[in-house]
């Protein structure tokens, strides 16, 4: 059948505000923001050994466990990563299902405290982060934007 | 006040009598409601395979067309859980947990005859604690009484393959028990709650008899399965062991199985 993996730290992408602040610096980068978190790892097989390929996966959180809080397939090795909200703890229960046969089975996560530490990285081909020249100009957009606004409210009416 | 409900004329009784009688109707509905809080419903499904019969493309391994005119199945043992830690039949073992509702005696139903439009066959409905009901124990048994006493599973019907036509009547003896987990479905069940019943259902696959021509030969349950075949020379009662043969389920998903011993 299927069991639920150990947990596993992912690497858990998400778009990030930055890029805003140095649109027009770098009118085509994309930034991305890192966090490592705290995920769970499915995989699904048939008894047989045989991997769930693409077969539907949803997931239930514990305040809502009648509703779908994440649903997906599985990639072609059977496997299904996602990472929980970690501030809903208690047994969240995970369901795949393929062509008439499937499994129910549930993980109890505890609370976890969100990682603070989080880097902001250009999306390239390069594993490098940005230059001091871009580090400057995103602390000049910023520290810009906060002078704009604060110029904003004081300007005589 | 409500004698002079009864001594007004017509339309006078009509005017007042109509905030009464909501009175009352919501008073009704109120405790009916109240009745089916903390309910949890018991049901059973051959799924449209039993009432539908198996058409094309989904005949039966050996290309077979079925219909049913009755499929009774004798039930008992029926236990529902609230189970911690959730119950995963292929790690065996025995289903724990803080809370259970048993549904007592042995019941003969007929999946063909008695089922509604959505294939499901109330057993029963009977008070329970609020909770998720996520484990389901049962069994097939011989049925003690009626026509098909000592039968556990009978299947009647008419077979069709090449213009050849076979009347059937199959059945078994054997009493086997199951350990499931949670149902697997479109949505999940058995969640009680106040005002609103909870739903466990045991499940017949019957193509884990009879085999799918729309599925692999390999299919593990295609393996298994026996086909129409051994049956196509028809007869007043043919027999076939359940031992090895994983009809029960609850939804889509599996039970751990085991032959009962007389």
């Amino acid at each position: 059948m299927w069991a639920v993996g150990a947990r596993r730290v992912l690497i858990t992408g998400a778009a990030a505000a930055v890029c805003a602040a140095t649109g027009q610096a770098f009118a085509h980068a994309a930034y991305i923001q890192l966090s490592p978190a705290r995920g769970v790892e499915v995989r699904a097989a048939y008894d047989s050994g045989e991997p769930m390929v693409s077969a539907q996966v949803r997931i239930y959180a514990p305040d809502a466990p009648a509703r779908v809080w994440l649903q997906g397939l599985t990639d072609e090795s059977g496997v299904y990563r996602f990472v929980p909200d970690p501030a809903i703890d208690g047994a969240w229960a995970v369901q795949v299902r393929q062509a008439g046969h499937g499994a129910m089975g549930e993980i109890r996560l505890e609370p976890t405290s969100v990682p603070a530490a989080e880097a902001a990285l250009p999306l390239s081909t390069s594993a490098t982060g940005p230059d001091p020249l871009q580090k400057a100009l995103m602390a000049a957009a910023i520290i810009w934007g906060f002078i704009g606004t604060a110029l904003y409210f004081k300007r005589p009416r | 006040m409500m004698q002079s409900l009864f001594t007004v004329s017509l339309s006078a009784f009509r005017d007042r009598a109509f905030p009464w009688a909501a009175a009352l109707c919501v008073s009704v509905l109120g405790m009916s409601s109240a009745v089916l809080a903390d309910q949890l419903r018991f049901q059973a499904s051959g799924e449209d395979l039993a009432t539908g019969g198996f058409v094309a493309p989904r005949l039966t391994k050996d290309g077979w067309a079925l219909s049913f005119s009755h499929i009774q199945v004798t039930l008992g043992d029926v236990v529902a859980h609230q189970a911690s830690p959730a119950f995963e039949p292929q790690a065996g073992g025995e289903i724990t947990g803080q809370a259970q509702v048993a549904l007592p005696g042995v019941v003969t139903i007929d999946l063909v005859t008695q089922a509604d439009g959505d294939d499901m066959v109330t057993l029963a409905e009977l008070p329970a604690p609020a909770g998720h009901y996520n484990a389901l124990a049962w069994s097939m048994l011989p049925a003690p009484d009626g026509k098909h006493a000592g039968d556990s599973l009978v299947l009647i019907g008419e077979a069709e393959k090449d213009g050849t036509r076979v009347a059937f009547h199959i059945a078994s003896r054997d009493a086997v028990h199951h350990r499931c987990g949670e149902y697997v479905g479109h949505e999940r069940k058995g969640f009680v709650t106040a005002g609103a019943p909870g739903e466990v259902e045991i499940t017949l696959h019957l193509d884990h008899l009879f085999g799918r021509a729309d599925k692999a030969a390999d299919d593990p349950m295609n393996v298994d399965a026996l086909g129409f075949a051994p049956f196509a020379g028809g007869g007043e009662r043919q027999t076939f062991s359940l031992n090895g043969l994983h009809l029960g389920h609850v939804g889509e998903g599996h039970c751990a199985v085991a032959l009962v011993d007389d």
